[in-house]
């Protein structure tokens, strides 16, 4: 019987088909972060909870909303000091450009922080689902409260430290540059 | 000596030694602390007056060729090294401050 494939072209095959996934996995887009992020899960736990789990997260959650009060407020501050800064710069005809540029990502990235924390501030406020005292009194909308705001919180949390962290590095090599 | 007398003067000697004792340990009016004393100065009210000047002091005329006028100091056009100095601190620190709250904040309420 005559052999339809010789064992070289089966290797071959093998390593051809070997070679297309390796090329495909750097082609391919890979699968986008935010759809599988868990920080920003929009899931209601309905299971595994307690009341009592509820009443704790809502607390935690209320901490960290006036935590994060101050630091878009201390945001807002060292927007203004470099609005400061840069005048005082032109006004010495020095290079402001990097720090223009990074203000101006820095500023509109913290207008949609803000706009996120607006809302998320009016859902911790509303206290659906809970009294007065921070009670469950609806179970199912104290569960949509509490994952409302953990999202929100996230959110308005990792815009504050990419716009941090991106106007941070500008202003460091900007700061290097004028000191070297 | 008799035991008697022997007796009387152990009696004696006795009561003088724990009248010596409670004496020396029993607080002494001389050498108590006497409460600080609190003296309120007030100066004495003297009201000066005088009559109303009815003639008007005269002014000696300003002789400008004999005093050089000082040069008055003109601080250089424009900021000042200590506003940017200002300006890169306080940024610092807010830097410092909002990137602490952040690294410590618990995610996972």
């Amino acid at each position: 019987m005559k052999r339809i494939f010789s064992p070289l072209k089966i290797v071959a095959a093998l390593g051809a088909a070997a070679a297309l996934v390796a090329l495909a996995t750097f082609v391919l887009p890979a699968t986008p972060v935010a759809a599988s992020d868990p920080y920003l899960d929009r899931a209601i736990p309905s299971e595994g909870m307690t009341n009592a789990d509820i009443e704790a997260m809502n607390q935690h959650e209320i901490t960290w909303m006036l935590s994060q009060k101050k630091v878009v407020t201390a945001s807002y501050t060292i927007e203004k000091d470099f609005q400061s800064l840069i005048k005082v710069q032109n006004k010495r005809h020095g290079n402001t450009t990097p720090l223009d540029i990074a203000l101006g990502t820095y500023d509109t990235g913290f207008l949609v922080a803000q706009s996120v924390y607006t809302k998320t501030a009016k859902v911790i406020g509303a206290q659906w689902g809970f009294d007065a005292q921070g009670h469950v009194t609806n179970r199912q909308y104290a569960l949509q409260t509490v994952t409302d705001a953990r999202a929100g919180l996230r959110d308005v949390h990792y815009r504050l430290v990419l716009i941090t962290h991106n106007l941070h590095r500008a202003y460091s090599d900007w700061h290097n540059q004028i000191v070297n | 000596m008799p035991s008697r007398t022997k007796a009387a003067l152990v009696l004696v000697f006795g009561i003088i030694s724990i009248a010596v004792l409670v004496v020396s340990c029993a607080p002494q009016a001389a050498k108590k602390l006497k409460d600080p004393a609190v003296y309120v100065y007030k100066p004495p009210e003297i009201w000066v007056t005088h009559p109303a000047p009815m003639v008007a002091t005269e002014i000696a005329e300003d002789d400008a060729t004999s005093t050089a006028q000082p040069d008055i100091f003109q601080p250089p056009p424009g900021p000042t090294l200590d506003e940017q100095q200002y300006l890169l601190d306080d940024i610092d620190y807010l830097f410092g401050k909002i990137e602490n709250t952040l690294n410590n904040t618990n995610l996972n309420p």
